[in-house]
């Protein structure tokens, strides 16, 4: 297999380790396009410059002292004072700057030359290379940084050469544990197994093929530990274990202003400064590295909705007719926005209405990005901002939802509306008991007790079907199998018996077995409890077993609905057809409906 | 929750004894041996020699190492070649005065970073949120003696509010033995709050966004008991790491921060070893302070058993 196929093989990198080797030539461009990073850019290129051609742009010889002129504030000779050897203060930072690249260099070059081909092999080998090595991180990890180039400076005396070859060794470190960190998350994946399978040498498949996906990280850890040698060499030259007494290093100058200050106070500004400014650069540019190779986050654009002129076809049924008259939930011409480039505003929903009868079951179906969610958040006040919903009416009972201030609002969520999201686990915080989570709004809705409303939702998990109900409240989420959690959200969703439940995709996430016992129990409490239910899905077969009627969405827009038999019947919308027509063509010919 | 903590002390141990072995073998490179260091300069070599074999130098290095390491058991590390007296002695005496400063700073850190961080996360990418981050930005970058040497200038010279230098034992009185720590203790935990901060920042965010905040929301749970009580508990969980990764820095950086005021802690005995070659005091701190490294990162093991139930054992 070539290289080529090898690389198509790759699979999108996921999680932690995102960065991923993306060359494509909107890299730089992406780079230069954030401010932070273009002056991050421009200060280091800079202070390159002044560190190489320091002897000719150096305004002063850094070391010429001159007693008349100690201790000078700023002045037209000495644009940034003196020192209290009435030494030029640009001079020496300039000089300054030179030493600092040098320790950045004598710290990350052998650091990178020894702790990436060590982390990339140890990683690729694993067992005990892997255990030794990473035994001796540990320990390395126990010792801090400073600490450690204070033994090695007593050992092998001082000078900066020897500090920053004990910080080198500390960042090898670095380099070590995420090189190793990048193979373990490559390895497994196909493109690194296709070139096993084909033979090539370890060195080649860990230099040539797994390499490039580190190279991000190395890049952003790189620009970071920059930043970190900066410091630490400013600091041991502080302390008098870096440069040799008397030559120009940030460091050194700010232990002259320690001794000096109260007579100079300036001082310490010039070389406080520049360490600052360099180690800032250096951070932004490796926050810039980082949003840059991240390709993934570029957020993309939803595509704005075609101009469809049809009204939404009606049917004209009598339950149709019941639910305009006597509805518990009703949407007049709904619409939400985003704002866009340019300040324009971008509807996502668009001009939508239904109504929802006491008792019923009304089914939202869609493809994602319909905008069948939104249509939730929208009822629940929730559009994520700076959406907002931007004309419409939405009638709970009589009452009007649109436009309602947050603290009444509130009071509506959780008591009238009830909503079960699409994954339990994420829909409950892990470390707090289920019980406490699920009486959360009921305490305040009705300004019972903890102690009553526990009571309450032990009722309702028995009544869900959670066995042993009292006790499972103090249980935490991971104690719960996703099926069982489902049931408690579902429990929680109704323990102030609202007139309405949004039930926003809840059998996506769970086992196809758990999710027809979900389904089951949602019928049975309708039944029990008389609630009307709003279900979002996009799964026909799921409207078809349990929704009294049916609207379907696409790009924003309700543009068809009615009675489930008469939808799956005879589809009006082109769309309509062409959604059932690809459930066939998975499945089978559709069951009729109940 | 003992049976936790116990099982992490355990495997503690084995770091402890490589962290000893390591800081033994690297000081056995030092060029100027004991018996020489001592004699100075003008030592013959059989002088020498002669207080090697009566120091028992001269004995192999495994019996050296087990010897230094039984002793440093019980708490005997020998004696400084320089100053004659118990290194033991000196460290408890210097060590109480770092770890005071070191605490102190990480005290300040938690106090001002996390509701920097959780404030900032509220007004995310607001004019509020921006002013924080930039604040963060430039204090991650500041070294901490620099801020130190501006503190000193406005509140010691400038107000003359707090003392510029150096320490008064707390039998001084503690209003006067807190005032000594008040500047050090912010200039080295600036840095650290603004690390805190950072991490909190994002850490918050992401759990305002969280599906569970939703449901909290969706079921009625008011906002201020949603990031009080559910997101700040579940946000601390990785900034936890970063306070135990931050208390261990504060060690060493309290070195340099010690020198800008004076103070007579572990750096400035560090610093004179150094200059002195004075290796037994040199070894004892490398592993005192790793000792108590490993011990932060045990207690953030073990903080982590008490928030987080699903490392809690029944």
């Amino acid at each position: 297999m070539s290289d080529q196929a090898a690389n198509a093989l790759e699979a999108p990198l996921e999680a932690a380790l995102t960065q991923t080797s993306d060359r494509r030539p909107g890299f730089l461009a992406r780079l230069l396009s954030q401010p932070s990073t273009v002056f991050a850019l421009c200060w280091v290129i800079l202070l390159v410059i002044v560190a190489l051609f320091a002897s000719y742009l150096a305004p002063h010889d850094p070391n010429a002292s001159s007693v008349m002129r100690r201790l000078q504030g700023f002045s037209s000779n000495n644009w940034l004072g003196t020192d209290d050897l009435g030494r030029d203060l640009l001079s020496r930072a300039m000089w300054g700057g030179r030493v600092a690249l040098h320790a950045v260099a004598m710290a990350v070059g052998p650091a990178l030359l020894v702790g990436v081909p060590i982390g990339l092999f140890v990683a690729y080998r694993g067992g005990w290379w892997d255990r030794i090595v990473m035994r001796l991180v540990e320990v390395e990890q126990a010792i801090p940084m400073l600490l450690f180039a204070f033994t090695f400076i007593a050992i092998f005396g001082r000078g900066l050469t020897n500090a920053m070859l004990a910080v080198s060794l500390g960042f090898a470190m670095s380099y070590l544990r995420l090189t190793r960190a990048v193979v373990l998350a490559e390895r497994p994946k196909a493109y690194v197994q296709a070139a096993e399978i084909q033979g090539y040498s370890v060195p080649r498949i860990l230099f040539r093929h797994i390499l490039p996906n580190a190279i991000g990280p190395i890049a952003v850890q790189t620009s970071i530990l920059a930043g970190v040698a900066i410091l630490l060499e400013a600091m041991l030259s502080f302390l008098g274990l870096g440069v040799a007494t008397g030559s120009p290093s940030w460091g050194a100058m700010l232990d002259d202003a320690r001794r000096f200050q109260i007579q100079q106070p300036l001082l310490s500004l010039v070389p406080g400064a520049a360490i600052t400014i360099t180690v800032l650069a250096f951070n932004l540019l490796g926050d810039g590295f980082r949003d840059a190779f991240n390709s993934d986050l570029v957020i993309s654009r939803r595509k704005k909705p075609e101009p469809v002129a049809a009204e939404p076809v009606v049917a004209d049924s009598p339950a149709a007719a019941e639910a305009q008259s006597n509805s518990v939930l009703r949407l007049s011409h709904v619409s939400v926005e985003f704002p866009s480039h340019g300040g324009a505003y971008q509807k996502v929903v668009s001009d939508v209405s239904f109504a929802i009868a006491p008792g019923e079951i009304y089914g939202l179906v869609g493809e994602s990005g319909s905008g069948k969610s939104m249509t939730t958040a929208a009822i629940l006040g929730q559009a994520p901002r700076p959406g907002r919903v931007s004309s419409g009416s939405i009638l709970l009972d009589g009452k009007e939802l649109v436009g309602l201030p947050e603290r009444q609002m509130r009071a509506i969520r959780g008591r009238d509306i009830g909503t079960v999201f699409q994954d339990p686990m994420m829909a409950l915080s892990p470390v707090h008991k289920i019980g406490d989570q699920m009486i959360e709004g009921l305490v305040r809705h009705e300004g019972i007790s903890r102690k009553q409303a526990l009571e309450r939702a032990a009722e309702l998990l028995d009544l869900v079907g959670v066995i042993d109900a009292r006790n499972r409240l103090n249980d935490y989420p991971h104690q719960f199998s996703g099926g069982m959690a489902q049931r408690a959200m579902i429990a929680a969703a109704l323990i102030c018996r609202p007139k309405l439940l949004i039930a926003d995709e809840p059998t996506t996430a769970l086992d196809v077995t758990v999710q027809k016992q979900v389904l089951d129990l949602m019928l049975r409490l309708r039944e029990t409890l008389g609630m009307s239910i709003l279900f979002i899905t996009h799964d026909l077969a799921v409207v078809a077993q349990l929704c009294d009627r049916v609207g379907v969405m696409k790009l924003g827009e309700l543009v068809e609905e009615g009675t489930t038999s008469a939808l799956f019947a005879d589809p009006k919308h082109a769309y309509t057809r062409q959604l059932l027509h690809a459930r066939e063509m998975l499945d089978g010919p559709m069951g009729t409906a109940r | 929750m003992w049976k936790l903590t116990f099982a992490r002390t355990v495997a503690a141990i084995p770091v402890i004894v490589l962290v000893a072995l390591v800081a033994f073998i690297l000081f056995r490179f030092v060029p100027v041996q004991a018996p020489a260091a001592i004699l100075g300069d003008g030592a013959t070599p059989e002088a020498v020699a002669r207080l090697t074999a009566e120091m028992g130098l001269d004995r192999p290095a495994p019996v050296l190492f087990f010897e230094w390491v039984g002793n440093a058991l019980r708490g005997d590390f020998g004696r400084s070649y320089v100053t004659g007296l118990e290194v033991s002695a000196e460290i408890a005496h210097r060590m109480p005065i770092t770890l005071t400063l070191a605490l102190g700073g990480i005290f300040i850190a938690v106090l001002l970073g996390v509701p920097t961080g959780v404030i900032a996360a509220l007004n995310r990418n607001s004019f509020i949120d921006r002013a924080l981050t930039g604040i963060v930005s430039v204090l991650l970058a500041m070294p901490g003696f620099w801020l130190a040497l501006l503190l000193v200038l406005f509140f010691a010279v400038q107000m003359r509010w707090l003392p510029a230098a150096g320490y008064t034992p707390p039998s001084a009185g503690i209003w006067p033995w807190i005032r000594g720590f008040i500047l050090p203790c912010l200039a080295l935990g600036l840095g650290a709050t603004a690390n805190i901060a950072r991490h909190t920042r994002s850490s918050m965010l992401a759990q305002l966004d969280s599906q569970y905040a939703r449901a909290l929301t969706a079921r009625g749970c008011p906002r201020g008991r949603l990031v009080m009580r559910y997101c700040l508990k579940n946000a601390m969980m990785p900034v936890l790491a970063i306070i135990g990764m931050l208390t261990a820095l504060m060690l060493s950086g309290s070195f340099v921060i010690e020198k800008v005021f004076s103070v007579p802690g572990l750096g400035s005995l560090i610093l004179d070893s150094i200059n002195r070659g004075d290796t037994p005091v040199l070894q004892a701190v490398v592993v005192v302070v790793a000792v108590f490294i490993i011990a932060v990162n045990l207690i953030v093991d073990i903080g982590y058993g008490l928030l987080d139930p699903k490392v809690r054992p029944e």
